[in-house]
This record gives structure tokens, sequence and C-alpha cells, in this order.
């Protein structure tokens, strides 16, 4: 089981508290989408993705950014049984989405850049720490029903 | 040999000249060295590194930062020759600092999450997608020499 220190339970619970819900999930994915653009494979039920403009336009990325925020929402109020709390996102992903693992990490990294973005000065080293070791159990909990 | 378009050439070029390099370089080495601590192993001749405090205040790493952003200069100005440019410092950490290459792509990885807390929405997707690329050129510049 991962061991949060209250210094890093805090720092992540304080930065979640500053993000816009309606902003980090939909910027994360589009970055995602347009940064490293085999992950637009995923996502061609969403119509136009051709290009950085349309990506960031598209209402369908933006509608899905949220369900992923909704799933970080998830993660930081459970944040001692994130593993369980995903079980069903993880078997979902692999089973009937097919989604390389590799990608989760990605798209962690370009949610860390927008919180970056959005905190400014705020993001101090500890908070990244903190935030990024966040993500990694993300990102286990994620990888961990693929077989 | 890595190929630039217009636009990626003024993207990171847009960056370059937005960051103060004497202030990004001491914040992405800090946090290389809070984030991922064993990276601390390279440095131990820099006296204190024992807490985020003492690696914040820690003259040292400061100074070592702006030498690690002001090399980057001399790729932003050599985009079309990178590998060359970086093949002496390539072979000064393969063979004198003996340091594990993986820990290019670490500081990489600071050094634009630094910059997005700085420069925040101009640090768009589009520019994010070309700033990559460059560090990706650069560390595996850094990486080439290693044997």
């Amino acid at each position: 089981m991962v061991a949060w220190t209250d210094a890093e339970r805090n720092a992540i619970t304080s930065v979640f508290a500053k993000l816009n819900p309606d902003v980090v999930g939909p910027n994360a994915l589009a970055r995602c989408l347009i940064v490293y653009p085999w992950t637009q494979r995923y996502f061609s039920k969403f119509g136009n993705l051709y290009s950085a403009e349309t990506i960031l336009g598209n209402p369908m990325v933006a509608a899905h950014g949220k369900v992923v925020f909704g799933g970080l929402e998830m993660a930081v109020k459970n944040l001692d049984d994130i593993k369980k709390t995903f079980a069903p996102l993880s078997e979902l992903h692999s089973e009937k989405l097919h989604v390389d693992p590799d990608n989760f990490r990605l798209l962690a990294d370009c949610i860390t850049i927008v919180v970056a973005s959005q905190l400014g000065s705020a993001f101090t080293a500890e908070v990244q720490a903190a935030w990024q070791k966040f993500m990694a159990v993300v990102v286990s909990g994620l990888c961990r029903q693929y077989h | 040999m890595v190929e630039w378009t217009e636009a990626e050439r003024r993207a990171i070029e847009s960056v370059w000249e937005k960051i103060d390099i004497n202030v990004i370089g001491p914040q992405a080495l800090e946090s290389v060295l809070i984030v991922y601590p064993w990276t601390q192993r390279y440095f131990g001749v820099f006296g204190n590194l024992s807490s985020v405090s003492a690696i914040t205040g820690n003259p040292k790493v400061a100074a070592h930062g702006k030498t690690v952003l002001k090399a980057l200069g001399s790729g932003v100005k050599n985009l079309d020759d990178i590998k060359s440019t970086y093949a002496k410092l390539s072979e000064l950490h393969s063979e004198k600092l003996n340091v594990d290459p993986d820990n290019f792509r670490l500081l990489a990885d600071c050094i634009t999450i630094v910059i997005s807390t700085k420069l925040a929405a101009a640090f768009s997707p589009d520019v994010q997608a070309a700033w990559q690329k460059f560090l990706d050129v650069v560390v595996s510049a850094l990486s080439r020499e290693y044997h």
C-alpha cells in the first residue's frame, strides 16, 4: 500500500482544490492529442482532430477531458485505496478500449504541465514531488488490470 | 538529421526569449534533486543537500542550474546541428561524470514543468510540442557518446 506523508496529502489536496475542472481536464487531454499525435487513434469517434485549433475547439475532447478529471477527483478522495478505486476503470481501458498503458503516463505528464501552468509559483518543487507521486500511483492503478 | 518546421523553430525561440535562464536553471535543477532524490548522488561536492530548503538555498546548485541552461542555449542557436553541438558534453557526462543518461530526461521534464509555471497560457499545446521535441533531441545528443 502506498504511504503518504501528511505533507504529501496536504500538497495533493491543496493543489486539487485550486484546479478548475472545466479547464484542466479538457486542456490536458487536448495537449496529449497535440503533443503525442498517435493518441488520436483512440478518439476517432470525436470527429475533427486534424489540427491544434480543431482539437482545442472540439467539444467531445472537452467533455472527455472533464470525465478524466472526474476520475482524478475520485483518486484524490481515495488516496489510501487508489488501486481498488481504479480497478473497474483499469479493466475498461484494457478489455474494452484497448488503450496502450504507456499513454496513461503521457496524459499524466500533460496534466502535470497544465497544473503547473495553473498554479505558477505555487507549484514548488516539493508540491511537484507530491503531485508526481500521486500521478504515478494513479497511472499504476490504471495499468494494474492489464495482462 | 532532425527536421524542424518554421512553426517549431519560432515556438522554440519564443520560449527561449521569454525565459530567464538565471531563474529557470536553478529552479529546474532544484526540482530534479527534490523530485528524484537519487540524482543527488551526482552532486556530492555541492555540500548540503539534506533537505528541500538546503537544496533551494544551495548556491552551488543555483550556479550549476545556470550552467545547464546556458548550455541549452547552444542547442537553441544550433537547431540544425544539435548532435555535434553536444558531442563534447556527452563525452564528459559519460566518460568523466558517469551520469546515467536516464537522468537527462528527468532534468528535461523538470525544465519543461518550470517553464510551464512561468509561461502559463503562453506555453500552449503547440509550443509545448515543439519544446518537448527540442528537449528530446538535446537529450538524445547528450546520450549519444555513451557506450
